[in-house]
């Protein structure tokens, strides 16, 4: 056995991210991690990784406990992460890039090119890497980045590898050539975790799977033993409780469709969107983080740029290049990132929600603040915010409350789509239940509301109809009274089930 | 023919979208403007003038290395004109006839000059905040402890320290001699060495440099210190050069450094740029500061304000030129 985690517990500000996790990683096991976003992988590779530290709990490197303090920890132990994201510096070599820290230097420090160049080639020769060393970082695909990313960690004695979603940005043909890559060095003895979304590749690649859920170990099992109907169950198998308001059975306002996006594209994050939102509905957008569901709000908003394809609002034309435009069609927008997006943090509640109607309040640019303080006044009440007073710092208010103030903000614009980016990230499940009822509440007054969430429940619960996004594209669209979480999660992994299969 | 013509045309490719660094569009803009100052101003390329010219780009270059060391690795260097009037006011305090007494003075202006690099880079390592910030603050500090020292110039400067730091023969003079060793041995640091390619690292993506076991806090902290000993001796080169110490003759250095360097394509992002870059721009900012001082004298006008007026539109359009890249 190579690294053992034993009973690690780890929580942030109270909330539990990790519950004792018990987990074997073995030499020469390609051993996958899967689960859904938030379910504590990610705070499990950084323990291992060293960026974090347990609360409790031990790290056994071949049996013996050892304390990992620095990423550079780590690494001198014999464990190398590769992150999802790119990690070189661009406007530098191949060589260069892998050689930082462990430089070969000849006569007056002059650096010995030829020397790193030899020692290089036959680490890469191990495992058969073919890689221009004199390349800029930057020219390189995201696929020869990878590799040299691997390469680098070959070079520091590697005894484990993180893979943490290595193929999110490649083709099939480039994740053929990593595969076999991985094979190499798993012969070699080196132990590799592979954290992935891609349920078909922890079956093509691993030996062995452990899932987390919620911060817990579901279970760890051989890829050989279980089918993926197993493996979904495990990931998303929860209860549903009581905390969503029941949806409205008919439709009041007879189907008619308030905004139709056609070919919606932007330079690298979706393509070719195309989807109806029709009145008083909730249209719930799910699928893994990072498949262009943030980018496509943000371009409904304006405050992303589309290179091609129209948005109508009521059957007419518009174009939304700024958030101005936006608002003046009736969009409002509340973001994930209340802190940067949302809110300034350090002012009062009031000065939070008049900044939008500002104008609306003013009489040749002076602010009438009676009207204003009475409109807040109503909005508090109305939203139920609990303050002590209209000019409580916002900062100091829950996350739900937070949220309610965001709300406040727009209504007086009497917007009529809504677009919702997590609409309770950061909220407890008390507050919860609350911007759910107001939620509905909205949509029964006949606003539209578009809610992109990584939160199962909240999508199959709230929403009147699901799309699924992966990889930039609509995978797959469920009426909300058919969806359900195994499905959703088959189309947020690339391979949407047939509904009729299904039943 | 034709080859040619496609050379041209990958040229002017080249010049519109660099690839990166790129020196070449600097390098023809000085050649373009060099021909230009010779038809409208022959007596430019007069040996004496050249000489002249030559001599005093010095200083400047000189402190535009330094400065390009901290903004390659995604820093910046305020502080460099108040330290230039420090030293040289510390030189001009404390100097003697003596020669022991000279040497003594040199290693200890250069010593204070270390201290205020070491100073910098110390505050930018506790203290995480803006280079920008974190060097404007300090400069402060040392140019009131030049004040402190001498409220405008004086002091005392032995004549023999100025005669060895300024003598030349003809086109040849002991500064640029100095400067093209110092230029070379930068260059040499700068392109050879781990260190050197760490600078570069540090101003890409110090993430890197960190997960590489790298102290990323010594190297940004050398590049100050290579900024701040440059500064220390120019320094004692214009309390030579001039006979006395200033707290203002550092003035102008600091924004015509960063200017030289950004001109040169150094990316204020930095991880980008280089020295041959550098090199050019600070040509550049002294033929056309000696071309201004050659027509103000012609038409009898105050240069001063011209070349602030130039340097402040210089900056700006490299920026806006250079702003596209990654």
């Amino acid at each position: 056995m190579l690294l053992e985690v034993k009973d690690i517990i780890k929580s942030f500000y109270g909330v539990t991210a990790l519950e004792n996790i018990n987990i074997r990683f073995e030499e020469g096991i390609v051993h996958a991690l899967v689960g859904e976003n938030g379910a504590g992988k990610s705070t499990l590779i950084k323990i291992i990784g060293g960026v974090y530290h347990a609360d409790s709990g031990a790290i056994l490197i071949d049996g013996m406990p050892v304390k990992i303090h620095s990423s550079f920890d780590a690494l001198k132990k014999g464990i190398s992460i590769v992150h999802q994201e790119y990690n070189l510096v661009r406007n530098m070599t191949v060589l260069e890039n892998v050689m930082f820290g462990k430089e070969i230097t000849g006569r007056f420090g002059k650096m010995d090119k030829a020397a790193a160049s030899d020692y290089l080639q036959k680490i890469a020769n191990k495992d058969n890497i073919k890689v221009d060393l004199g390349k800029y970082a930057g020219d390189l695909s995201s696929a020869e980045a990878k590799v040299v990313e691997i390469l680098r960690a070959c070079c520091n004695d590697m005894r484990l590898l993180i893979l943490d979603e290595p193929t999110a940005a490649l083709d099939d043909e480039d994740i053929a050539s990593l595969f076999s890559l991985i094979r190499s060095l798993k012969t070699r003895g080196i132990g590799i975790i592979y954290i992935s979304h891609r349920l078909d590749e922890v079956f093509q690649i691993c030996d062995r799977v452990s899932v987390l859920k919620d911060g817990k170990h579901i279970g760890t099992w051989n890829t050989g033993d279980i089918d993926r109907d197993f493996l979904i169950k495990a990931m998303v198998g929860r209860e549903i409780k009581d905390i969503f308001p029941h949806k409205a059975s008919g439709n009041n306002y007879q189907n008619s469709v308030i905004l139709s996006v056609r070919n919606l594209s932007d330079s690298s994050h979706f393509d070719n969107i195309s989807f109806e939102l029709k009145r008083g509905e909730i249209l719930g957008i799910g699928g893994m983080s990072g498949h262009g569901q943030r980018e496509l709000i943000r371009a409904l908003f304006g405050a992303i740029r589309v290179t091609k394809g129209t948005i109508a609002i009521n059957g007419e034309k518009v174009a939304i290049k700024h958030p101005a435009q936006a608002v003046k069609h009736g969009i409002a927008f509340l973001s994930d990132d209340r802190r940067n997006e949302g809110l300034a943090e350090q002012q009062s509640v009031a000065r939070n929600i008049a900044y939008p109607s500002l104008k609306m309040h003013s009489r040749h640019g002076i602010i009438k603040s009676k009207a204003q303080h009475a409109l807040i006044d109503d909005l508090i009440m109305q939203l139920n915010i609990k303050l002590s007073s209209q000019q409580e710092i916002v900062q100091n208010l829950s996350g739900g409350n937070q949220q309610r103030v965001v709300l406040a903000k727009w209504l007086p614009l009497k917007p009529c789509i809504m677009l919702f980016h997590e609409p309770t990230l950061g909220i407890d499940i008390g507050a919860k239940v609350e911007i759910y009822k107001i939620l509905r509440n909205l949509v029964e007054q006949g606003i539209s509301i578009i809610m992109v969430t990584s939160d199962m429940l909240e999508l199959l619960n709230m929403s009147d109809r699901i799309l699924v996004f992966y990889e930039g594209h609509i995978m797959a669209e469920y009426p909300g009274s058919v969806a359900s979480e195994e499905l959703i999660m088959a189309a947020a992994s690339g391979k949407p089930f047939d509904i009729g299969d299904k039943e | 023919m034709t080859i040619a013509m496609n050379a041209a045309k990958a040229f002017l490719q080249e010049l519109r979208h660099p690839r990166r660094h790129s020196a070449k569009i600097i390098w023809t803009v000085l050649a373009l403007l060099l021909i230009l100052i010779v038809i409208v101003i022959p007596e430019f390329i007069h040996p004496l003038n050249i000489a002249n010219v030559l001599q005093q780009m010095v200083p400047l270059g000189l402190v535009a290395i330094g400065q390009t060391f901290v903004i390659l690795g995604g820093g910046i260097d305020m502080s460099v004109g108040s330290q230039i009037s420090l030293i040289s006011l510390i030189a001009s305090t404390l100097m003697t006839d003596s020669i022991p007494n000279i040497l003594f003075i040199v290693l200890l202006c250069m010593s204070c000059g270390i201290i205020c690099g070491a100073l910098n880079g110390f505050i930018l390592k506790v203290f995480p905040m803006p280079p920008l910030i974190a060097t404007l603050c300090t400069g402060y500090f040392f140019q009131g402890i030049a004040f402190a020292l001498h409220k405008t110039s004086g002091g005392y400067i032995p004549p023999l320290f100025k005669k060895v730091l300024t003598a030349s023969w003809g086109i040849i003079s002991v500064p640029f001699v100095f400067y093209l060793f110092v230029f070379l041995l930068a260059a040499f640091i700068l392109y050879s060495t781990p260190f050197g390619r760490r600078v570069y690292a540090l101003g890409g993506n110090a993430d890197v440099l960190e997960k590489s076991g790298v102290s990323v806090a010594s190297v940004k902290l050398v590049t100050y210190i290579i900024s701040s000993l440059l500064c220390s001796i120019v320094g004692l080169y214009l309390a030579a050069r001039l006979r006395s110490g200033s707290s203002h003759y550092g003035d102008e250095y600091t924004l015509l450094s960063i200017t030289a360097t950004v001109v040169g394509g150094t990316s204020m992002a930095g991880g980008l740029g280089g020295l041959s870059g550098t090199l050019a721009g600070t040509i550049l900012i002294s033929m056309l500061t000696n071309v201004l001082n050659n027509i103000a004298f012609r038409y009898n006008l105050q240069s001063s304000y011209y070349k602030d007026i130039i340097t402040g539109i210089l900056l700006i359009t490299a920026m806006y030129f250079y702003r596209k890249r990654e």
